[in-house]
């Protein structure tokens, strides 16, 4: 039921032209060089240490890789990661 | 959202937050609105800042969920407390110090008017201080239109006050009033100015009371405002006796009175005059000079000139054995040359010299009539003095109103 109705989102996004982070609540990632990773449309922190971090998102989770990772701040939908960067994966 | 100053001035907590799973209450506390920033994990513990008015939310969701949490530091505004407290003197100097600023700028200390001309810069100031402007008034204490408006009622030759406040100087900027001349309209007589002799009347109005070539004093009624009825030649008694009493008709007198009037000037001129020459003689004198003794380098010690002016260029060092330095000594040779000026010179010299001393309290600097010259020193005498009288035509005539009582 979720799927289909994601899918006429998707339809519906693509024909009327709007950014598909709004419309189906997507994560919008800002990487800037290797050290700072800007994310909107987070759903929390699901775990944390100096070298892995795992953030929820509306469908599955992204794991970043790396060391002394650290938060720069959190807020409802945004969350600012600072920190040697290695590897940025989509799980489900 | 991350706004460092408002963040300080709302104030800053580091917390520290132990047990397992720490994300769990970060995640919580975020979707309750709480700002959390610079979070970072250590081994045992995760350390994060809030602002200070989100502790108590985050200490209940701790609390709730058994984690243990702990301040490590606190920033910004409300935490300076206790240094305000320890510093209390300083701050309540500076305070003082603005506070005496804001007092002292808060009064007139100068007072400065422009563009009058004719009117006393001071008659100006004291109306300004009777109404409340004065060195030293507090501004709340008058108020500008007020005091614009009075001096305007007290000083009437103004026709604009503007005052202006700028820090603490007020500038008082006037517009005067061209006022007409002081015609006379009512009844007058013509009388002299001077003394003179009446060279001319030309009588426009009224009755005349002196002839030409008669000498008037300052202050006689040359032409008469007060006309008495003359009656004619050509009626015979009866008509007379009938005019007699006719009262006699107050006129406003007009006329211009020419007359000789003589101004007298005193000069002087000195019969010898000294002068100052240099001859072109000069010594030059280079000394160099220690604290034993003087060496002169070039030059004489002594040129033996008579009279004589120095220019010295001197550099020293002081030390404590003595002065070291040199001199630069020019000495010129000078002399006096005593001229004298024949009698006639000196007669032209101090009469030009009295000329100028009449001319200066002539009114229209007419031209002199006639010049007469008197030498009031001997001929033995080391200054020529001369008295010089000048003879002028000027018209005398004074417009003075007639008492009428």
């Amino acid at each position: 039921m979720d799927k289909k109705r994601e899918a006429i989102n998707r339809v519906m996004a693509d024909f009327l032209e709007i950014p598909k982070d709004l419309v189906l609540d997507l994560p919008r990632l800002t990487l800037t060089g290797r050290n700072e990773l800007y994310l909107e449309n987070h759903r929390g922190i699901i775990e944390y240490t100096l070298t892995r971090l795992r953030i929820n998102l509306s469908r599955g989770f992204l794991e970043i890789q790396g060391h002394n990772l650290e938060i720069k701040y959190l807020l409802p939908e945004e969350i600012s990661v600072y920190g040697e960067i290695e590897a940025i994966k989509f799980l489900d | 959202m991350d706004n460092r100053i408002l963040n300080q001035m709302e104030g800053i907590i580091s917390v520290r937050l132990y047990g397992q799973s720490c994300e769990k209450v970060i995640n919580m506390a975020s979707m309750r609105g709480i700002y959390i920033w610079d979070i970072r994990r250590e081994e045992k513990y995760l350390e994060f800042k809030i602002r200070k008015s989100a502790y108590e939310a985050l200490t209940n969701i701790a609390a709730d969920n058994n984690y243990q949490m702990e301040i490590i530091k606190v920033q910004g505004m409300p935490f300076f407390k206790k240094i305000i407290q320890r510093r209390s003197g300083f701050l309540s100097g500076a305070l003082l110090f603005i506070l005496a600023i804001y007092l002292m700028s808060s009064f007139i200390w100068f007072i400065e008017v422009e563009n009058n001309q004719k009117i006393d810069t001071s008659t100006i100031v004291l109306t300004a201080a009777k109404h409340g402007l004065y060195k030293g008034a507090a501004k709340w204490s008058f108020s500008r239109s007020e005091v614009e408006k009075q001096i305007l009622i007290d000083i009437n030759q103004l026709s604009y006050v503007k005052v202006d406040i700028r820090g603490v100087k007020a500038t008082i900027e006037v517009v005067e009033k061209i006022l007409p001349g002081d015609e006379i309209t009512g009844p007058c007589h013509i009388v002299a100015a001077k003394d003179g002799v009446v060279e001319e009347i030309l009588l426009l109005e009224g009755q005349a009371n002196a002839k030409e070539g008669e000498a008037v004093s300052k202050g006689d009624i040359i032409i008469s405002g007060i006309v008495f009825y003359q009656p004619s030649t050509f009626l015979g008694d009866e008509a007379k006796n009938e005019t007699e009493d006719v009262a006699p008709e107050i006129v406003r007198a007009r006329g211009i009175v020419r007359a000789r009037v003589w101004y007298e000037g005193y000069g002087e001129c000195k019969r010898t005059s000294k002068k100052i020459v240099y001859t072109g003689r000069e010594n030059r004198q280079i000394v160099i000079r220690t604290p034993w003794r003087d060496l002169i380098i070039r030059g004489e010690g002594d040129p033996g000139f008579k009279q004589f002016s120095q220019h010295m260029i001197k550099r020293e060092i002081k030390s404590p054995l003595g002065s070291f330095g040199w001199l630069d000594v020019k000495t010129r040779e000078k002399d006096i040359i005593v001229t004298r000026l024949s009698e006639n010179e000196a007669v032209k010299a101090a009469r030009e010299k009295a000329i100028q001393n009449l001319t200066a309290r002539m009114k229209n600097h007419e031209r002199p009539q006639d010049v007469k010259l008197e030498i009031l020193s001997s001929p033995s005498d080391a200054v020529l003095r001369c008295r010089v009288a000048v003879e002028v035509l000027e018209d005398i005539a004074k417009a003075e109103p007639i008492n009428e009582q």
